[in-house]
């Protein structure tokens, strides 16, 4: 089970939430049975590849869509049960930044029209003296310096990376104690991204702003929430979640495993270390629609026994690491009845 | 029925050996961008590349190495043209031709079956409504020599699918959109190979896939070329691909070649500032936890280059020296096959490349 | 064959040309349209008609001195288009006679542009009970004739106003309208920065009429030029059929009088009928060439070329 720091609820909690989408007759389950917490100045990475569910978890988290089933709530109260004034407290604490910065921004509002709206709206700048103020504090932090040659300027007239730093320097115009960014489809270069990151980080460590950041770069999750955690997502469930440094360096589940492997690495030496595939059967993920029954994974996995086909494994500590993992295989070895091995499905 | 041209590796100290499959001086590629304007994309680029040796192009946006790579083959957009310089390209007949003199009837024979490229967003590369048999006989019978019956195009194209791991029964006769991200990308490499061409571009071959289908993608492009033996040039600002697939890497900023020399090299000790940054800003996942630091600023605009080097606001290495002329490169450790490691850097000595460690693994 | 062929590159950060770069998009439309000349033509014939209908009777003053005995005059050099049954000016008729129309034109068009706008973006916005309603009044609304609703109003009150003809034009003439603006609404408000203004909780108000409907902006010019020119055959229309007020001088009214007074048999009475047909004519090719121009230009994807 996610640890919760102390007894105060958290700022952030998913409890067993899931996500159906009925799409043309048919069921998806996008989230199923997902739990997770943050709480101000933590980080945590959701990392998955297409058909994980994370983005659709982190949707849940803003509030952004409501679960099919279990909760979301923000300091312990379920958002379906706020009322409003409740709601609009949860709106200034928890803010989202969506993944692609073009579609995000209105096309025909300059930067300074853009973040003065929520500004002026919240009486958090009435003159205009103020707003253009706050403005270019806004624009200083998210280090589109000089403020002055940005503000004016329209969407079309900017980079991607730069797009990004509005649409983030808006996500903290209410000055919010927990960001959700979504980098998972990010086509900006690596270095832009770092660039980031690294500004997220600081914001973490000066302002004590949480951040739930997704992605599907292992090697960025482990940059950014070293000192926080990282849940490994799999076809809408979570396979594994702990600190990251354990989860890097000491894999538990399979397909984390192979995720490591695949990743490709900066440094020829330790590229010509990785083998080959990382051990699966298939590199082809299912579809939602088509889901394998039990451990949804066992398909594709070199560990894969009869049971695993008929059970979907909880999230269970894993004996001997500091993490929790989804796998009958690793948390309950000794249970293994005969055949153990192969991926026969 | 043909047989593949499969060039078995020549004997050392033959003579194909010596004679590199593309040889590129001074390249200059302008795009136009008004009535009177134009602006250059590619300034001065030189390499040799050698049969069956892979190079990596590597830089941000904006450095001009897709530019580099649609011109090789002499696909650059109607606004864009050479201005100067020879792409000089030797095929297995051992003849020398000049790309940038070819007709474009020459163009035609010796696209696809000799030289091919994978373009970027091969996601949306294939034409939706024709299934990939018919696109893949386009393409045969667009470039090959001579006709070409219906009975070769269904083998040669079923020998390139199965040579992409892909089934020819289930993919010829399916639609793009009925296949999977990484299969439509094998599927788009597999057209590149149909008549066995002695250089593969690449460009970005992997962005837009998962991790799990792009270590397969990567591990399949290593196999091929030690199947087939072409050169390839794979185009990525992924520094990390470039480690696991190239021999060598080629650094690109601003239009021009700020760094090249064999991947170990470049690694291990990079000698331009900018390689050295660009290193440092992607993260590694195994071992110790590394400091990133981006790099400050952004890349020029083309139409207002500096005078001097392009990279020197943001370098903090830069002296009124480097603002004064463009660097040349310098050779600085000789290697056989162009493998030489250079750097158009005044400054090379001062670069010291160095992961800072933040915590142990 | 795409496969084999290069998409658009990337961004190569070659620059952009100096014009998309902040200049104020009002200029810049401006010179788009001179650049055309189709676009030109109709701002021009526009213009020009405006100018005459607002500014020419400020010239040439509003009331026509008549000659009877004169009646169906020849053009000659003191009176262009000759005179017309009363033994009135018709140049001087023809250009007094514009203001009406296109204050008509202009009135109905702008009522139905507001009305389509708020009841189209807030149905499609909000969606559910108060969309289906909404759509039920657009439907009542756009199955009342507008010719019978008028026979009846005119049965019971003096239609003398053209105010009141504009306002059941534009009243009765939004529903098409709204359902395209609706469509519009409802496709954008699943645009990400529309989900953004939402996170930041700056109220429905401002999402509609300050997100929403601003990106709809070229849309809504281009139809309600086109409302312009609907309002004015209806117009010109009720005219002709005699249910509009014969009260003033206006080209619709000048083609009426030409039908009931038997001028359309008089040979000599040639220019009092062509004129007002001509300028309504003009009129209107001038709005559609514009239109058209307008839809070029204000294409998102051609903007910054």
């Amino acid at each position: 089970m996610p640890e919760t720091t102390g007894t105060r609820a958290p700022l952030i909690e998913l409890d067993s939430a899931s996500q159906v989408f009925h799409v043309k007759g048919e069921d998806l389950p996008a989230v199923s049975d997902v739990s997770l917490s943050v709480d101000e100045g933590e980080v945590l990475c959701l990392v998955g590849e297409s058909g994980s569910g994370k983005t659709t978890t982190a949707r849940l988290a803003a509030g952004l869509a409501s679960p099919s089933s279990g909760a979301v709530r923000y300091r312990g109260k379920d958002l379906s049960e706020m009322s409003r004034a409740e709601r609009r407290e949860y709106r200034r604490d928890v803010q989202y930044i969506h993944q692609d910065p073009y579609a995000s921004l209105n096309p025909i509002r300059s930067v300074r029209s853009t973040l003065s709206i929520p500004l002026r709206r919240h009486g958090l700048a009435r003159s205009a003296a103020e707003v253009d103020a706050t403005v270019d504090e806004l624009l200083s932090t998210v280090d589109l310096t000089p403020p002055e040659s940005y503000s004016a300027k329209f969407p079309h007239q900017l980079s991607g990376g730069q797009r990004q730093r509005v649409s983030v320097a808006r996500g903290l115009t209410l000055n919010p104690k927990l960001l959700i960014a979504d980098e998972s489809t990010s086509m900006l270069d690596v270095s832009i991204r770092v660039s980031l990151l690294n500004m997220f980080t600081r914001l973490r460590k000066e302002e004590g702003v949480g951040f739930i950041y997704i992605t599907h770069d292992l090697a960025l999750a482990k940059y950014f929430a070293w000192e926080g955690r990282t849940a490994v997502m799999y076809l809408g469930r979570i396979v594994e979640v702990g600190p990251t440094p354990q989860i890097i360096a000491n894999p538990q589940h399979p397909y984390t495993k192979a995720l490591l492997e695949a990743v490709p690495e900066p440094d020829p030496e330790l590229a010509a270390r990785k083998k080959a595939g990382g051990g699966l059967l298939s590199a082809d993920i299912p579809s939602l629609a088509a889901l394998p029954t039990g451990c949804t994974f066992h398909p594709r996995c070199p560990l894969a026994e009869d049971r695993c086909r008929g059970t979907v494994p909880e999230l269970l500590p894993a004996p001997g690491a500091r993490q929790d993992v989804a796998c009958m295989v690793v948390t309950d070895p000794a249970a293994a009845p005969s055949g153990a091995g192969g991926g026969r499905t | 029925m043909p047989t593949s041209p499969h060039t078995p590796a020549p004997a050392p100290g033959t003579s194909d050996r010596t004679a590199p499959v593309l040889s590129v001086k001074d390249l200059e590629v302008a795009y136009r961008t008004g009535k009177d304007a134009s602006v250059r994309a590619l300034r001065g680029v030189s390499f040799d590349l050698y049969p069956e040796s892979s190079l990596a192009l590597v830089g941000e946006s904006g450095c001009g190495k897709t530019t580099l790579g649609l011109a090789l083959l002499r696909l650059l957009p109607t606004l864009g043209e050479i201005t100067g310089g020879s792409i000089t390209f030797t095929g297995d007949d051992g003849r020398a031709r000049e790309v940038t003199d070819m007709t474009a009837a020459q163009l035609r024979r010796w696209r696809w079956s000799e030289a091919a490229m994978v373009f970027q967003g091969a996601q949306n590369a294939f034409n939706p409504v024709l299934t990939i048999g018919a696109q893949m006989a386009d393409t045969l019978r667009d470039h090959a020599p001579g006709r070409i019956g219906k009975r070769e195009i269904l083998e040669r194209s079923a020998e390139a699918l199965r040579s992409v791991r892909l089934e020819p029964r289930r993919v010829l006769g399916s639609y793009p959109h009925e296949l999977s991200g990484g299969m439509k990308q094998r599927a788009l490499i597999a057209t590149g190979l149909l008549m066995h061409p002695r250089l593969l571009v690449l460009d970005e071959p992997t962005t837009a896939l998962d991790i799990l289908t792009q270590r397969t993608v990567i591990d399949l492009l290593a196999e091929l070329r030690e199947e087939f033996g072409f050169a390839m040039i794979f185009i990525s600002h992924d520094l990390a691909l470039a480690a696991e697939l190239a021999d060598r890497v080629i650094t690109m900023y601003a239009g021009t070649v700020v760094e090249t020399g064999s991947t170990a090299d470049i690694f291990s000790s990079p000698r331009h500032p900018y390689t050295s940054k660009l290193i440092n800003a992607v993260p590694p996942v195994s071992g110790d936890l590394a400091e990133l630091a981006s790099i400050p600023g952004a890349p020029p605009s083309l139409a207002t280059l500096p005078p001097g080097c392009a990279f020197a606001p943001r370098c903090e290495l830069a002296t009124d020296e480097c603002r004064a002329a463009e660097p040349a490169l310098i050779p600085l450790v000789e290697r056989p096959a162009d493998m030489t490691h250079a750097a158009a850097c005044i400054h090379h000595d001062q670069v010291h490349h160095e992961r800072k460690v933040i915590a142990r693994a | 064959m795409t496969a084999t062929s290069p998409p658009v590159p990337a961004e190569q950060n070659v620059p952009t040309p100096a014009k998309s770069a902040g200049v104020s998009p009002l200029r810049r439309l401006f010179s788009e349209l001179t650049r055309s000349t189709s676009g030109f033509v109709g701002l021009c014939l526009v213009l020009a008609i405006v100018l005459l209908s607002v500014i020419g009777p400020m010239g040439v003053g509003t009331s026509v001195p008549g000659d009877p005995a004169r009646a169906w005059e020849a053009p000659s050099g003191q009176h262009w288009l000759g005179l017309e049954g009363a033994g009135k000016d018709t140049l001087h008729l023809l250009i007094i006679g514009g203001r009406t129309v296109l204050m008509v034109g202009f009135l109905a068009a702008t009522i139905t542009t507001v009305i389509a706008v708020a009841i189209g973006a807030l149905a499609g916005y909000f969606g559910g009970r108060f969309d289906a309603l909404m759509l039920q009044l657009t439907d009542i609304v756009m199955t009342v004739p507008q010719i019978v609703l008028l026979a009846v109003v005119g049965a019971f009150y003096k239609l003398d106003s053209p105010t009141l003809l504009a306002l059941i034009v534009g009243v009765l003439s939004w529903p098409v309208l709204m359902r395209s603006i609706r469509a519009q609404v409802l496709s954008l408000k699943e645009r990400e920065f529309v989900e953004a203004a939402q996170l930041l909780d700056v109220g429905w108000v401002r999402i509609v009429f300050g997100e929403i409907v601003p990106n709809m902006a070229s849309y809504i010019l281009i139809n309600f030029i086109i409302a312009v020119t609907n309002a004015i055959y209806a117009m010109v229309g009720l005219y002709l059929l005699g249910l509009a007020p014969q009260r003033g001088v206006n080209w619709g009214i000048m083609i009426n009088d030409a039908w009931t007074k038997g001028a359309m048999f008089n040979p000599d009475a040639m220019p009092y009928i062509i004129a007002p047909v001509t300028m309504i004519v003009l009129l209107q090719l001038g709005l559609i060439l514009l239109t058209r121009t307008l839809e070029e230009i204000l294409n998102p994807r051609l903007r910054d070329r």
